[in-house]
């Protein structure tokens, strides 16, 4: 199949994107005020070394930016197909599944790293400089990071997702995701300050590759020898889940029941 | 009708919900385990805070508990009962409030109750564990817990009352996802920490305008000798009360707004 399906999947996303622009205005807005909370938590229980306060502040801007850019909720888009039977109608046509929902998630986040960057845009007068990148190399392998995130994010989503083929309800499966995402992807604070049982746990499991990752490659917090080796991780990651997520929607196709009729 | 009879009916719709919600029981062990996870993940990122300072606005680790205790149950209350208020955005693009407007009860209580979530029972019990920990850690005496289930009804009349607010913002703000629940999610979310860490407006805010403040702060103000018990006692009652109101009055207002999909 050639990928002009996928590319046409593509725009008309964004074009749903568009048409629904008001609701993630109002979906950036939300995060934004999640976001500041965090801000005013940490404004007061900041207790490092006063230099190091403008860089920590702004990890926390920075992760905030990537985590909303890479919000993809697919756990609702294909659990609302799988409740409603309207599955169906996507697993007969003549494309990928996986690639097809991918072409969306992707739609997704091109949409949102706009919306992010103008909140960035906001904290620049608070942080000035120590938003940018720390060289033009961390520039350049963060942006890289942040493509390798999204295929991390998309095919744990993915994996993920393969739950609502067996309960019929994403609920659960968001939640699981989701709460796992909060706590280990370093949205909330550098997994370096995390106490070492959590640090422990967050280093073994591919979340921190989604936001903590790419946003302490950009900010140089990771020193330039050390990025390859990330990267690589991030990859393996990617190609892992990819494997998975492929695995188990192989098998939950021999059983799945389509709702609805 | 007779409110009675209305009550009536809303009891018998809320059992039959429950009833199809129980069908699906893998979701059920799924979104207890996804409830309880969420409260395990903000469990992490305040030992992430604590890691970094002992005391959060003067408030010790078990004293937090509370707040975060009160929270969860309120959380689990209102999704039990009231969950259905989340899908207000979902049925305004379906055009799918044309079956409900027909029937003959009052809309938004009806509403209300017809979609029970299983997972608020994982809340109900992350909240209770939370809350007791915290309780048993300060030695706290016997009758917090019996005003706990006042300050947890008191809670979830808020929590209903303000997510109805947004359910009313439906009607105007069209688009299938509700992301302004989340401000509102956002900002409970927010009062789990001691409020006197926020700016004066935020605590403002918490406190009078989306009165989540009265669900735990000032609760555990209280348990915690910071405030006096009556205000914690009064003060959520009539809050819940005039949140309600205008949120009833609010929701039906939106309501002349909807227009039917036509699909």
């Amino acid at each position: 199949m050639s990928t002009r399906a996928y590319v046409s999947f593509f725009k008309k996303s964004l074009q749903a994107h568009l048409a629904y622009g008001g609701a993630f205005f109002v979906s950036l807005l939300a995060n934004a005020v999640g976001f500041a909370l965090i801000l005013l938590v940490w404004r007061h229980a900041w207790r490092g070394p006063e230099e190091q306060r403008a860089s920590f502040f702004a990890y926390l801007t920075i992760a905030f930016a990537v985590n909303f850019s890479l919000n993809l909720f697919l756990e609702r888009s294909i659990g609302e197909r799988i409740r409603e039977g309207l599955i169906a109608t996507d697993l007969v046509k003549p494309v990928d599944f996986q690639r097809l929902y991918m072409a969306q998630s992707l739609s997704d986040m091109l949409f949102q790293v706009f919306l992010a960057l103008a909140a960035v845009a906001v904290a620049v007068p608070f942080l000035g400089t120590a938003l940018a990148p720390a060289s033009w190399a961390h520039a350049g392998y963060g942006l890289i990071s942040l493509g390798l995130a999204f295929f991390v994010q998309y095919f744990l989503c993915f994996v993920f997702v393969q739950g609502i083929f067996i309960t019929y309800q994403n609920y659960g499966v968001f939640a699981t995701r989701l709460a796992l995402h909060q706590a280990l992807s370093g949205t909330f604070a550098p997994i370096e300050s995390y106490p070492p049982t959590l640090r422990a746990v967050a280093e073994w499991l591919p979340f921190q590759h989604v936001v903590y990752t790419p946003t302490s490659i950009f900010l140089g917090r990771v020193p330039l020898e050390r990025v390859s080796t990330l990267l690589l991780h991030q990859a393996l990651w990617a190609v892992a889940l990819y494997a998975l997520g492929r695995w188990i929607f192989s098998l939950v196709l021999r059983q799945m029941t389509v709702q609805g009729g | 009708m007779g409110w009675r009879k209305e009550l009536s009916i809303c009891f018998k719709a809320f059992n039959a919900a429950l009833q199809t919600k129980l069908e699906y029981r893998a979701d059920f062990v799924l979104g207890l385990t996804g409830a309880i996870g969420f409260q395990a993940a903000s469990l992490g990122m305040l030992s992430v805070l604590l890691h970094s300072t002992e005391l959060l606005g003067g408030w010790r680790g078990p004293e937090i508990l509370l707040l975060f205790g009160l929270t969860a149950l309120t959380q689990g209350l209102s999704e039990l009962f009231f969950n259905h208020i989340w899908y207000v955005p979902l049925y305004v693009v379906r055009g799918q409030f044309d079956r409900l407007l027909t029937y003959p009860v009052s809309t938004l209580p009806f509403f209300l109750v017809t979609s029970p979530e299983l997972h608020a029972f994982g809340n109900l019990i992350a909240g209770l564990t939370l809350f007791s920990v915290g309780a048993i850690k300060l030695g706290l005496p016997w009758t917090v817990w019996a005003l706990l289930p006042w300050w947890a009804v008191c809670g979830c009349l808020i929590h209903t009352a303000v997510l109805t607010l947004c359910g009313a913002l439906s009607f105007k703000i069209v688009g299938s996802y509700g992301q302004h629940y989340w401000v509102s999610n956002a900002l409970l979310q927010a009062s789990r920490y001691p409020l006197n860490i926020y700016p004066r407006f935020m605590q403002g805010l918490l406190l009078v305008l989306l009165p989540f403040g009265l669900i735990n702060y000032v609760p555990a103000s209280a348990l915690t000798q910071r405030l006096p018990l009556a205000l914690a006692i009064i003060a959520p009652a009539l809050a819940a009360a005039l949140c309600v109101s205008v949120a009833w009055t609010a929701f039906n207002h939106g309501l002349r707004y909807y227009e039917s999909s036509g699909s």
